[in-house]
């Protein structure tokens, strides 16, 4: 048994292993054909060598150090890998007014192990705010919600380019991505009413179309093409909120000709009427759930520690002076293998 | 007025490097001390980046961080720095400007023909862990720079090619175990950028990381110095000129890193730092 964990503590084995990882990591970036996750196999042979070396190497008992500094690297290691196994990636998009819904979050990245606690997340979108400099450049964002607490007690979080929210351990961020929705209300033939908000593409970015179609409660699919009242001056600072943006909506459908909608006008379309009730901003949000970054950093804060010490000891003796035993092609130093 | 004053700052920093470079060359190919010429010549070039580089970022409103411009102006100013620290400090090392002097001066004649644009530094991106990545950074190629150029020169000098006028400024055992301590330094600010540059990614754009080509290359270095610390402790017999030729090539990946695959690669990595 410990035969096999000095063979598995080889040094051979950690040189081969970081090797592993540079080719995998290199031909990976490459292209697409070889996954980034192929280095899951040689990072597990280093952790496995990594942990027989710690076992049986005396070096290691002998130098405290070097020892914490492996140690802290393998707990990186290990906890990163755990991360990864629990958490979870998404985005969504949220419309001043409208309450958050779980079930419209795009999942980009979800974890085996991923305790899913997203349901138990409430909160709804307040006020937007983006500020530009002169030329079109974008400075600060200010995106207001109001979160829903156990006790009925709420919380308003100004999530921001350097303030996220954290809700259950979910960290919401804000994204470049907004822009604006026109929020409609439909009445039915039988007057029952039902409200809700139609997403532009991102704004200003894509100033020049914005453009949706959206299939109405009584199944006519129309065109929505919002035309801001002017154009944004662009050699001004300037605010993005949604009462900034004046505004009309074309409407097209069918054969029918094109119709000039301004705020507080109706018309009706097949089995309904449809009402323009204003204009809103909505907002891009990044969700991402990893708990265990911050015992991540603070292993990698130690490791750091413990090897600039174990440096200092070795290069920086207390009352010897660094010594090389050069031998014109040959240079001895203390080993641990 | 002040985009001129920035210009002729740099151009004069440039010409007191090369000022220095042959300088060192001439007193040491005379077999005199070149220590004070030469660190005080460094000194004003240093000097005067900083004048450079604080008028820009009064212009600019914002740090060098984003242009190529930005990324060569803010590295001159630091590797002249460190050089600098380590001529200080390190008597040993003083040889390595030998190397270190001429490519300065290069990465200064880069710098000049460089359009010097500024881009927005994006709100998301303006915290003080972007301050502590660029920072380690720009400390560890530094260092990294002096331990390849004592290399390099360890290599001629191995090789006979140093010429004998260079070859008694070397002494060969005493500067090969000079630059290991500053390569294990440069080792562990180089954990470090890579430490502070997870956190910053993280709430800069999302990911602590992304294994985007930036990312990737910075690994790669990481990976290859430890694997060079290790091969050096454990590989007694291993011979010196592959270790040296390994500390030289490192710095060129880590030049690369910082000089090349920010301004070639679509990653969002893409000129930040």
């Amino acid at each position: 048994m410990m035969s096999m964990f000095t063979r598995l503590a080889s040094l051979k084995l950690t040189l081969f292993g970081i090797l592993a990882v540079i080719v995998l990591a290199v031909l990976s970036n490459k292209g697409p054909e070889l996954s980034i996750g192929w280095v899951v196999l040689p990072l597990a042979i280093l952790s496995l060598n990594l942990l027989a070396a710690i076992v049986t190497n005396s070096t290691f008992r002998n130098q405290p150090a070097l020892l914490v500094f492996h140690v802290c690297l393998l707990s990186v290691v290990v906890l990163l890998g755990i991360g990864l196994l629990i958490r979870f990636d998404g985005h969504f998009e949220l419309t001043e007014g409208e309450t958050f819904d779980p079930s419209v979050v795009q999942v980009t990245e979800q974890g085996a192990w991923h305790p899913s606690n997203l349901g138990s997340v409430s909160f709804k979108q307040g006020e937007i705010e983006v500020a530009y400099l002169p030329g079109l450049v974008r400075r600060d964002t200010r995106s207001l919600i109001a979160e829903n607490r156990p006790g009925g007690r709420i919380r308003n979080v100004v999530i921001g380019d350097r303030v996220n929210a954290n809700i259950n351990g979910y960290r919401f961020m804000a994204t470049f991505n907004k822009g604006l929705a026109v929020v409609v209300v439909w009445s039915d033939a039988f007057g029952n009413l039902q409200r809700g908000s139609i997403n532009f593409p991102s704004y200003p970015e894509y100033e020049w179309k914005q453009v949706n179609t959206w299939t109405t409660p009584g199944g006519e699919e129309v065109k929505l093409e919002l035309k801001p009242a002017a154009q944004i001056a662009r050699d001004e600072a300037w605010v993005l909120r949604s009462d900034s943006v004046p505004f009309a909506i074309e409407l097209k459908w069918g054969a029918n000709p094109l119709r000039v909608l301004r705020l507080g006008d109706t018309i009706r379309l097949r089995n309904g009427m449809l009402r323009i009730e204003g204009l809103r901003l909505w907002m891009g949000y990044r969700i991402d759930y990893y708990p265990l970054l911050s015992w991540v950093f603070t292993a990698a804060l130690f490791a750091l520690v413990a090897l600039a010490i174990h440096f200092q000891t070795k290069f920086w003796p207390a009352r010897r002076p660094a010594q090389s035993t050069y031998t014109g092609g040959v240079m001895a130093h203390d080993g641990c293998d | 007025m002040m985009a001129a004053t920035e210009k002729n700052l740099l151009i004069a920093a440039v010409s007191v490097l090369a000022i220095a470079t042959i300088t060192d060359a001439l007193l040491r190919y005379r077999q005199r001390s070149s220590t004070a010429a030469t660190s005080i010549l460094i000194a004003a070039a240093t000097l005067m980046l900083a004048l450079a580089i604080t008028v820009r970022w009064v212009r600019e409103q914002q740090g060098p961080f984003l242009t190529l411009y930005d990324v060569l102006l803010s590295n001159l100013f630091s590797l002249g720095l460190i050089c600098l620290i380590v001529y200080a400090v390190g008597p040993l090392l003083r040889v390595s400007t030998v190397v270190v002097l001429p490519f300065l001066v290069l990465v200064g004649l880069w710098l000049l023909s460089v359009p010097p644009d500024a881009v927005p530094l994006p709100a998301t991106f303006d915290n003080s862990w972007l301050w502590l990545h660029v920072s380690s950074g720009k400390v560890f190629l530094g260092l990294c720079l002096v331990a390849a150029g004592s290399s390099a020169l360890l290599l001629l000098d191995h090789f006979d090619l140093s010429g004998r006028h260079l070859r008694t400024n070397i002494q060969a055992g005493e500067l090969d175990a000079a630059i290991w301590p500053v390569f294990a330094l440069a080792f562990i600010c180089h954990s470090f950028m890579l430490i502070a540059g997870a956190v910053w990614a993280y709430s800069a754009w999302g990911r602590y990381w992304a294994w985007d080509p930036l990312e990737t290359s910075a690994l790669v270095t990481w990976l290859a110095m430890g694997l060079l610390l290790h091969a050096r402790v454990t590989y007694r017999q291993m011979p010196l000129p592959i270790s040296w030729v390994s500390v030289v090539a490192i710095f060129i990946l880590a030049f690369l890193t910082f000089f090349g695959l920010p301004f070639s690669s679509l990653a969002p990595h893409k000129g930040l730092i």
